[in-house]
Protein backbone atom coordinates (compact mmCIF):
# COMPACT_ATOMS: atom_id res chain seq x y z
CA UNK A 1 0.00 0.00 0.00
CA UNK A 2 1.69 3.30 -1.19
CA UNK A 3 1.41 6.41 1.24
CA UNK A 4 0.05 9.43 0.00
CA UNK A 5 0.38 12.66 1.97
CA UNK A 6 -2.33 14.40 3.46
CA UNK A 7 -3.33 17.69 1.31
CA UNK A 8 -2.71 19.37 5.00
CA UNK A 9 1.01 17.99 5.64
CA UNK A 10 1.58 18.88 1.62
CA UNK A 11 0.71 22.89 2.32
CA UNK A 12 2.45 22.99 5.59
CA UNK A 13 5.65 21.55 4.09
CA UNK A 14 5.27 24.01 0.90
CA UNK A 15 5.19 27.22 3.64
CA UNK A 16 7.49 25.97 5.99
CA UNK A 17 10.16 25.83 2.67
CA UNK A 18 8.85 29.00 1.32
CA UNK A 19 9.14 30.72 4.69
CA UNK A 20 12.02 33.72 4.47
CA UNK A 21 14.03 34.26 6.97
CA UNK A 22 14.66 37.57 8.42
CA UNK A 23 18.63 38.74 9.79
CA UNK A 24 16.86 39.36 13.14
CA UNK A 25 16.00 36.45 13.45
CA UNK A 26 19.64 34.77 12.57
CA UNK A 27 20.49 37.61 15.28
CA UNK A 28 18.38 36.42 18.01
CA UNK A 29 18.94 32.87 17.83
CA UNK A 30 22.85 33.51 18.44
CA UNK A 31 22.16 35.70 21.45
CA UNK A 32 20.00 32.68 22.44
CA UNK A 33 23.15 30.60 21.92
CA UNK A 34 21.01 28.28 19.57
CA UNK A 35 22.81 28.17 16.11
CA UNK A 36 20.43 28.39 13.50
CA UNK A 37 19.62 26.36 10.45
CA UNK A 38 17.32 24.73 8.39
CA UNK A 39 16.80 25.42 4.55
CA UNK A 40 15.67 29.16 4.80
CA UNK A 41 17.91 30.17 7.07
CA UNK A 42 20.91 28.49 4.59
CA UNK A 43 18.94 30.13 1.94
CA UNK A 44 18.72 33.53 3.80
CA UNK A 45 22.62 33.33 3.85
CA UNK A 46 23.54 32.72 0.77
CA UNK A 47 22.14 35.95 0.05
CA UNK A 48 23.03 38.16 3.04
CA UNK A 49 26.69 38.78 3.37
CA UNK A 50 26.31 40.78 6.73
CA UNK A 51 25.00 37.45 7.83
CA UNK A 52 27.15 35.05 6.46
CA UNK A 53 29.64 36.79 7.76
CA UNK A 54 28.08 35.92 11.53
CA UNK A 55 28.01 32.88 11.16
CA UNK A 56 31.15 31.97 9.11
CA UNK A 57 33.15 29.13 10.27
CA UNK A 58 31.20 27.83 13.32
CA UNK A 59 29.90 30.96 14.31
CA UNK A 60 32.46 31.82 15.83
CA UNK A 61 32.24 35.69 15.71
CA UNK A 62 28.45 35.01 16.50
CA UNK A 63 29.21 33.53 19.43
CA UNK A 64 32.11 35.96 20.43
CA UNK A 65 29.51 38.61 19.81
CA UNK A 66 26.59 37.02 22.18
CA UNK A 67 29.16 36.66 24.45
CA UNK A 68 30.18 40.47 24.85
CA UNK A 69 26.55 40.96 24.81
CA UNK A 70 26.22 39.49 27.61
CA UNK A 71 29.15 40.99 29.55
CA UNK A 72 29.21 44.56 30.58
CA UNK A 73 28.96 46.18 34.05
CA UNK A 74 25.89 46.49 36.22
CA UNK A 75 23.45 49.53 35.44
CA UNK A 76 21.51 51.65 38.95
CA UNK A 77 19.09 52.72 36.61
CA UNK A 78 17.50 54.50 39.44
CA UNK A 79 19.90 56.35 40.12
CA UNK A 80 20.91 57.73 36.55
CA UNK A 81 16.85 58.40 36.10
CA UNK A 82 16.88 60.09 39.27
CA UNK A 83 19.48 62.91 38.42
CA UNK A 84 17.78 62.69 34.93
CA UNK A 85 14.85 63.53 36.44
CA UNK A 86 16.21 66.72 38.04
CA UNK A 87 17.54 67.96 35.11
CA UNK A 88 14.56 67.92 33.13
CA UNK A 89 12.80 69.46 36.77
CA UNK A 90 15.17 72.33 35.94
CA UNK A 91 14.18 73.02 32.31
CA UNK A 92 11.73 76.29 33.37
CA UNK A 93 11.28 79.74 31.97
CA UNK A 94 11.69 81.17 28.22
CA UNK A 95 14.13 79.71 27.23
CA UNK A 96 12.93 75.83 28.04
CA UNK A 97 9.71 77.08 26.80
CA UNK A 98 10.99 78.58 22.97
CA UNK A 99 13.15 75.25 22.28
CA UNK A 100 10.75 72.63 23.72
CA UNK A 101 7.88 74.04 20.49
CA UNK A 102 7.75 71.71 17.64
CA UNK A 103 10.35 73.06 14.77
CA UNK A 104 8.10 74.30 12.35
CA UNK A 105 7.09 76.74 15.09
CA UNK A 106 10.42 77.91 16.19
CA UNK A 107 11.26 78.00 12.44
CA UNK A 108 8.36 80.47 12.29
CA UNK A 109 9.28 82.48 14.95
CA UNK A 110 12.97 83.18 13.72
CA UNK A 111 11.85 83.75 10.24
CA UNK A 112 8.76 86.06 11.46
CA UNK A 113 11.55 88.64 13.18
CA UNK A 114 13.60 88.84 10.28
CA UNK A 115 10.56 89.43 8.33
CA UNK A 116 9.55 92.30 11.00
CA UNK A 117 12.57 93.71 10.85
CA UNK A 118 12.54 93.71 6.64
CA UNK A 119 8.90 95.00 6.97
CA UNK A 120 9.52 98.50 9.34
CA UNK A 121 13.03 98.89 6.70
CA UNK A 122 10.68 98.94 3.85
CA UNK A 123 8.06 100.98 5.82
CA UNK A 124 10.68 103.32 7.35
CA UNK A 125 14.01 103.25 6.46
CA UNK A 126 13.93 102.64 2.80
CA UNK A 127 17.16 103.86 0.63
CA UNK A 128 16.35 106.72 -1.19
CA UNK A 129 16.85 105.44 -4.90
CA UNK A 130 14.14 102.25 -4.11
CA UNK A 131 12.17 103.58 -6.57
CA UNK A 132 14.55 103.86 -9.58
CA UNK A 133 16.71 100.62 -8.43
CA UNK A 134 16.45 98.47 -11.10
CA UNK A 135 14.04 95.09 -9.89
CA UNK A 136 15.77 92.32 -10.87
CA UNK A 137 18.64 93.34 -9.36
CA UNK A 138 17.18 93.96 -6.47
CA UNK A 139 15.27 90.78 -5.98
CA UNK A 140 18.17 88.74 -7.08
CA UNK A 141 19.84 90.30 -4.19
CA UNK A 142 17.37 89.98 -1.86
CA UNK A 143 16.67 86.18 -2.94
CA UNK A 144 20.12 85.10 -2.50
CA UNK A 145 20.37 86.63 1.35
CA UNK A 146 16.25 85.14 2.11
CA UNK A 147 17.72 81.70 0.94
CA UNK A 148 21.11 82.35 3.22
CA UNK A 149 18.61 83.11 6.08
CA UNK A 150 16.13 80.36 5.70
CA UNK A 151 18.94 77.56 5.19
CA UNK A 152 20.49 78.89 8.48
CA UNK A 153 17.79 78.90 9.93
CA UNK A 154 16.53 75.52 8.71
CA UNK A 155 20.15 73.50 9.77
CA UNK A 156 20.32 75.43 13.03
CA UNK A 157 16.61 74.19 14.00
CA UNK A 158 16.84 70.74 12.70
CA UNK A 159 15.88 68.53 15.18
CA UNK A 160 18.41 65.87 16.85
CA UNK A 161 16.05 63.08 15.91
CA UNK A 162 17.21 63.29 12.07
CA UNK A 163 20.32 62.08 10.58
CA UNK A 164 22.61 64.88 9.77
CA UNK A 165 25.85 66.19 8.80
CA UNK A 166 27.81 68.78 9.87
CA UNK A 167 26.78 71.90 7.71
CA UNK A 168 29.87 73.79 7.66
CA UNK A 169 30.53 74.41 4.09
CA UNK A 170 26.94 76.15 3.95
CA UNK A 171 27.66 78.24 6.39
CA UNK A 172 30.53 79.32 5.30
CA UNK A 173 28.90 80.22 1.75
CA UNK A 174 26.73 82.20 3.15
CA UNK A 175 29.45 83.99 5.56
CA UNK A 176 31.25 85.08 2.25
CA UNK A 177 28.44 85.64 0.03
CA UNK A 178 28.06 89.57 1.35
CA UNK A 179 31.34 90.25 0.00
CA UNK A 180 30.70 87.89 -3.69
CA UNK A 181 27.70 90.65 -4.21
CA UNK A 182 29.54 93.60 -3.27
CA UNK A 183 32.18 92.66 -5.95
CA UNK A 184 29.21 92.73 -8.44
CA UNK A 185 29.28 96.17 -11.32
CA UNK A 186 27.15 98.76 -9.49
CA UNK A 187 23.96 98.79 -10.43
CA UNK A 188 22.91 101.70 -13.29
CA UNK A 189 20.25 103.89 -11.65
CA UNK A 190 19.45 107.33 -12.33
CA UNK A 191 19.89 108.42 -8.67
CA UNK A 192 22.35 110.66 -8.36
CA UNK A 193 23.75 109.71 -4.23
CA UNK A 194 25.40 112.43 -1.98
CA UNK A 195 27.19 111.38 0.78
CA UNK A 196 28.64 113.63 3.07
CA UNK A 197 29.46 111.22 6.10
CA UNK A 198 33.51 110.13 5.47
CA UNK A 199 34.38 107.13 4.02
CA UNK A 200 35.14 105.57 7.83
CA UNK A 201 31.87 106.97 9.13
CA UNK A 202 29.50 105.43 6.50
CA UNK A 203 31.27 102.17 6.62
CA UNK A 204 31.31 102.32 10.56
CA UNK A 205 27.37 103.96 10.50
CA UNK A 206 26.11 101.07 8.79
CA UNK A 207 28.21 98.40 10.30
CA UNK A 208 26.87 99.49 13.99
CA UNK A 209 22.70 100.11 12.38
CA UNK A 210 22.93 96.18 11.12
CA UNK A 211 24.68 94.67 13.63
CA UNK A 212 22.26 96.26 15.95
CA UNK A 213 19.54 95.03 14.60
CA UNK A 214 20.01 91.03 14.08
CA UNK A 215 21.27 91.11 17.56
CA UNK A 216 17.56 90.25 18.19
CA UNK A 217 17.77 87.68 15.56
CA UNK A 218 20.89 85.93 17.36
CA UNK A 219 19.10 86.23 20.69
CA UNK A 220 15.86 84.97 19.39
CA UNK A 221 17.86 81.79 17.48
CA UNK A 222 20.19 81.35 20.95
CA UNK A 223 17.15 81.32 22.97
CA UNK A 224 15.24 78.53 20.24
CA UNK A 225 18.48 76.66 19.71
CA UNK A 226 17.81 72.77 21.52
CA UNK A 227 21.98 72.32 22.46
CA UNK A 228 23.78 73.41 25.29
CA UNK A 229 26.44 75.36 24.24
CA UNK A 230 27.18 76.05 20.96
CA UNK A 231 28.41 73.42 18.85
CA UNK A 232 30.85 74.99 15.79
CA UNK A 233 28.95 74.46 13.48
CA UNK A 234 25.87 75.93 15.40
CA UNK A 235 28.50 79.08 15.67
CA UNK A 236 29.16 79.24 12.02
CA UNK A 237 25.17 79.01 10.94
CA UNK A 238 24.14 81.59 14.02
CA UNK A 239 27.09 84.30 12.11
CA UNK A 240 26.02 83.07 8.51
CA UNK A 241 22.49 84.06 9.57
CA UNK A 242 22.92 87.39 11.17
CA UNK A 243 25.46 88.21 8.37
CA UNK A 244 22.54 87.14 5.83
CA UNK A 245 20.06 88.81 7.90
CA UNK A 246 21.99 92.27 7.94
CA UNK A 247 22.86 92.59 4.42
CA UNK A 248 19.12 91.98 3.58
CA UNK A 249 18.48 94.95 6.02
CA UNK A 250 21.06 97.16 4.58
CA UNK A 251 20.27 96.07 1.26
CA UNK A 252 16.74 97.52 1.55
CA UNK A 253 18.03 100.77 3.79
CA UNK A 254 21.60 102.17 2.44
CA UNK A 255 22.05 103.44 -1.28
CA UNK A 256 25.70 103.49 -0.78
CA UNK A 257 27.05 101.33 -4.17
CA UNK A 258 31.27 101.30 -3.61
CA UNK A 259 32.08 98.01 -3.03
CA UNK A 260 34.76 98.87 -0.52
CA UNK A 261 31.78 100.17 1.73
CA UNK A 262 29.29 97.16 1.16
CA UNK A 263 32.48 95.13 2.30
CA UNK A 264 33.50 97.00 5.32
CA UNK A 265 30.10 98.05 6.07
CA UNK A 266 28.11 95.56 5.15
CA UNK A 267 29.58 92.51 4.68
CA UNK A 268 32.12 92.38 7.54
CA UNK A 269 28.88 92.21 10.23
CA UNK A 270 28.28 88.35 9.76
CA UNK A 271 32.16 87.97 10.61
CA UNK A 272 31.88 90.31 13.21
CA UNK A 273 29.51 88.45 14.83
CA UNK A 274 31.24 84.93 14.35
CA UNK A 275 34.15 86.52 16.57
CA UNK A 276 31.79 87.63 19.18
CA UNK A 277 29.89 84.17 19.53
CA UNK A 278 33.36 82.39 19.77
CA UNK A 279 34.61 84.46 22.23
CA UNK A 280 31.13 83.90 24.38
CA UNK A 281 31.51 80.38 23.39
CA UNK A 282 35.09 80.35 24.83
CA UNK A 283 34.43 82.64 27.69
CA UNK A 284 31.41 79.94 28.69
CA UNK A 285 33.50 76.52 28.42
CA UNK A 286 36.13 78.06 30.54
CA UNK B 1 6.06 58.83 23.58
CA UNK B 2 3.05 60.12 22.49
CA UNK B 3 1.43 59.59 25.71
CA UNK B 4 4.82 61.80 26.92
CA UNK B 5 4.17 64.25 24.54
CA UNK B 6 0.49 64.47 25.75
CA UNK B 7 1.54 64.86 29.25
CA UNK B 8 1.67 61.26 30.96
CA UNK B 9 4.67 62.08 32.97
CA UNK B 10 5.26 58.31 33.81
CA UNK B 11 5.74 57.53 30.45
CA UNK B 12 9.19 59.16 30.43
CA UNK B 13 10.35 56.71 33.12
CA UNK B 14 8.81 53.69 30.91
CA UNK B 15 10.57 55.17 28.00
CA UNK B 16 14.30 55.57 29.97
CA UNK B 17 13.69 51.81 31.86
CA UNK B 18 12.92 50.14 28.40
CA UNK B 19 16.04 52.07 26.06
CA UNK B 20 18.79 53.73 28.79
CA UNK B 21 20.33 50.20 29.26
CA UNK B 22 20.98 49.40 25.22
CA UNK B 23 22.07 52.80 25.06
CA UNK B 24 24.14 53.68 27.62
CA UNK B 25 26.21 50.13 26.59
CA UNK B 26 26.29 51.66 23.15
CA UNK B 27 28.07 54.87 24.30
CA UNK B 28 29.82 53.18 26.98
CA UNK B 29 31.58 50.93 24.55
CA UNK B 30 32.92 54.00 22.69
CA UNK B 31 33.48 56.31 25.21
CA UNK B 32 35.11 53.87 28.03
CA UNK B 33 34.89 56.86 30.62
CA UNK B 34 31.42 55.78 32.74
CA UNK B 35 30.51 59.03 33.88
CA UNK B 36 30.70 61.11 30.52
CA UNK B 37 28.71 57.97 28.79
CA UNK B 38 26.11 58.38 31.60
CA UNK B 39 25.97 61.71 30.86
CA UNK B 40 25.74 61.92 27.43
CA UNK B 41 22.57 59.06 27.98
CA UNK B 42 21.43 62.07 29.88
CA UNK B 43 21.42 64.22 27.29
CA UNK B 44 19.77 61.86 25.08
CA UNK B 45 16.94 61.81 26.98
CA UNK B 46 16.51 65.86 27.80
CA UNK B 47 16.70 66.05 24.08
CA UNK B 48 14.29 63.46 24.23
CA UNK B 49 12.16 65.99 26.57
CA UNK B 50 13.19 68.74 24.57
CA UNK B 51 11.93 68.13 21.27
CA UNK B 52 8.75 65.61 21.96
CA UNK B 53 6.60 67.86 20.31
CA UNK B 54 8.41 67.11 17.39
CA UNK B 55 7.98 63.57 17.33
CA UNK B 56 5.24 62.22 14.67
CA UNK B 57 3.22 59.18 16.01
CA UNK B 58 3.49 57.93 12.66
CA UNK B 59 7.22 57.16 13.03
CA UNK B 60 9.28 54.32 14.55
CA UNK B 61 10.96 55.71 17.82
CA UNK B 62 13.71 53.35 18.43
CA UNK B 63 15.96 54.78 15.30
CA UNK B 64 14.54 58.38 16.41
CA UNK B 65 16.03 58.33 19.85
CA UNK B 66 19.18 56.06 18.76
CA UNK B 67 19.72 59.24 15.91
CA UNK B 68 19.59 61.84 18.67
CA UNK B 69 22.11 59.89 21.11
CA UNK B 70 24.60 59.13 17.51
CA UNK B 71 24.19 62.76 16.63
CA UNK B 72 25.28 64.21 20.48
CA UNK B 73 28.07 61.34 20.72
CA UNK B 74 29.58 62.35 17.06
CA UNK B 75 29.24 65.87 18.46
CA UNK B 76 31.16 65.10 22.38
CA UNK B 77 33.82 63.41 19.32
CA UNK B 78 34.67 66.40 17.63
CA UNK B 79 34.99 68.49 20.83
CA UNK B 80 37.16 65.75 22.11
CA UNK B 81 39.33 65.63 19.10
CA UNK B 82 39.47 69.32 19.65
CA UNK B 83 40.96 69.02 23.79
CA UNK B 84 44.55 68.75 23.69
CA UNK B 85 44.45 67.10 26.94
CA UNK B 86 41.92 64.04 25.87
CA UNK B 87 43.21 60.94 25.06
CA UNK B 88 40.36 58.60 23.19
CA UNK B 89 42.53 55.45 23.53
CA UNK B 90 42.57 51.96 25.20
CA UNK B 91 43.60 53.41 28.53
CA UNK B 92 40.35 54.87 29.44
CA UNK B 93 38.69 52.04 29.72
CA UNK B 94 37.48 52.26 33.11
CA UNK B 95 37.24 49.53 35.65
CA UNK B 96 33.78 48.64 36.70
CA UNK B 97 32.81 50.50 38.58
CA UNK B 98 30.21 48.05 40.03
CA UNK B 99 30.23 44.08 40.20
CA UNK B 100 30.94 42.50 37.14
CA UNK B 101 28.44 39.91 36.09
CA UNK B 102 31.35 37.57 35.64
CA UNK B 103 35.08 38.12 34.89
CA UNK B 104 34.90 35.67 32.09
CA UNK B 105 31.93 37.98 30.66
CA UNK B 106 33.71 40.65 31.53
CA UNK B 107 36.78 39.74 29.55
CA UNK B 108 34.35 38.79 26.67
CA UNK B 109 33.19 42.23 26.24
CA UNK B 110 36.10 43.90 26.52
CA UNK B 111 38.12 41.90 23.81
CA UNK B 112 35.52 42.31 21.94
CA UNK B 113 35.40 46.19 22.83
CA UNK B 114 39.28 46.09 22.07
CA UNK B 115 38.28 44.43 18.14
CA UNK B 116 35.85 46.82 17.38
CA UNK B 117 38.66 49.73 18.20
CA UNK B 118 40.16 48.05 14.58
CA UNK B 119 36.91 48.55 12.44
CA UNK B 120 36.44 51.40 10.84
CA UNK B 121 33.90 54.13 13.15
CA UNK B 122 31.31 53.64 10.26
CA UNK B 123 31.27 50.09 10.21
CA UNK B 124 31.58 49.89 13.84
CA UNK B 125 28.88 52.43 14.19
CA UNK B 126 26.41 49.94 11.97
CA UNK B 127 27.52 46.55 14.08
CA UNK B 128 26.64 48.70 17.54
CA UNK B 129 23.01 49.32 16.34
CA UNK B 130 22.27 46.18 14.02
CA UNK B 131 23.99 43.68 17.20
CA UNK B 132 23.67 45.57 20.44
CA UNK B 133 20.44 47.83 19.69
CA UNK B 134 18.83 45.12 18.12
CA UNK B 135 18.25 47.18 15.22
CA UNK B 136 16.89 46.34 11.57
CA UNK B 137 18.92 47.60 8.46
CA UNK B 138 16.11 49.89 7.70
CA UNK B 139 16.09 51.37 10.76
CA UNK B 140 19.92 51.92 11.15
CA UNK B 141 18.87 53.56 7.73
CA UNK B 142 16.90 55.90 8.86
CA UNK B 143 19.12 56.76 11.95
CA UNK B 144 22.37 57.37 9.27
CA UNK B 145 20.77 58.52 6.25
CA UNK B 146 21.69 55.71 4.28
CA UNK B 147 19.80 53.08 2.30
CA UNK B 148 19.21 49.90 4.05
CA UNK B 149 21.17 48.15 1.40
CA UNK B 150 24.66 50.75 1.73
CA UNK B 151 23.57 50.06 5.81
CA UNK B 152 24.25 45.74 4.64
CA UNK B 153 26.72 46.58 2.10
CA UNK B 154 28.95 48.69 5.80
CA UNK B 155 27.70 45.41 8.10
CA UNK B 156 29.05 43.04 5.97
CA UNK B 157 32.44 44.73 5.73
CA UNK B 158 32.57 45.77 9.36
CA UNK B 159 31.79 41.82 10.17
CA UNK B 160 34.45 40.88 7.97
CA UNK B 161 37.15 43.33 9.76
CA UNK B 162 35.84 42.61 12.85
CA UNK B 163 36.26 38.56 12.38
CA UNK B 164 39.69 39.58 11.11
CA UNK B 165 40.68 41.40 14.49
CA UNK B 166 39.22 38.92 16.71
CA UNK B 167 41.40 36.09 14.63
CA UNK B 168 44.87 34.93 15.75
CA UNK B 169 46.37 37.68 13.54
CA UNK B 170 44.97 40.50 15.36
CA UNK B 171 47.68 41.98 17.13
CA UNK B 172 49.08 42.76 14.12
CA UNK B 173 45.91 44.96 12.86
CA UNK B 174 46.89 48.82 13.06
CA UNK B 175 43.91 51.19 14.78
CA UNK B 176 41.92 52.79 11.88
CA UNK B 177 43.08 56.16 11.09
Amino acid sequence: MSYTPSTKTRSARRSHRDRTVECSEIRDSLLRGVAPGGASFEAHVRSCPACAELVAGDTDLGQELSAAARGGPELDLDQLFSSLNARVQEERGLRAWLCSRSTPARAILAVSIVLALALYQLVSARRPDFAVYPVPRMALVLGVYVCGILLSVAALLRPLGTARREPIALAIVFLCLPVVLALLPEAATSFEPHFHRSFTQAAARCFFYGGGFVASIVIALWLLDRSDGLARASLLLLAACAGSAANLLLQIHCPNPEPFHLIVGHASIGFAWLLVLAAWRARSRA
Amino acid sequence: MVAYAGGDSAAFRELFQRYAPVLLGLLARQLRARDEANDLLQQTFLQLHRARFDFDPGQRFKPWIFTIALNLKREYFRRARRRPESSLDDERMAEPSVEARGAMRWEAHRDLVRGLDKVRPDQREVIELHWFAGLSFSEIGECLGLTANAVKVRAHRGYTALRAALGPDAASIPLPE
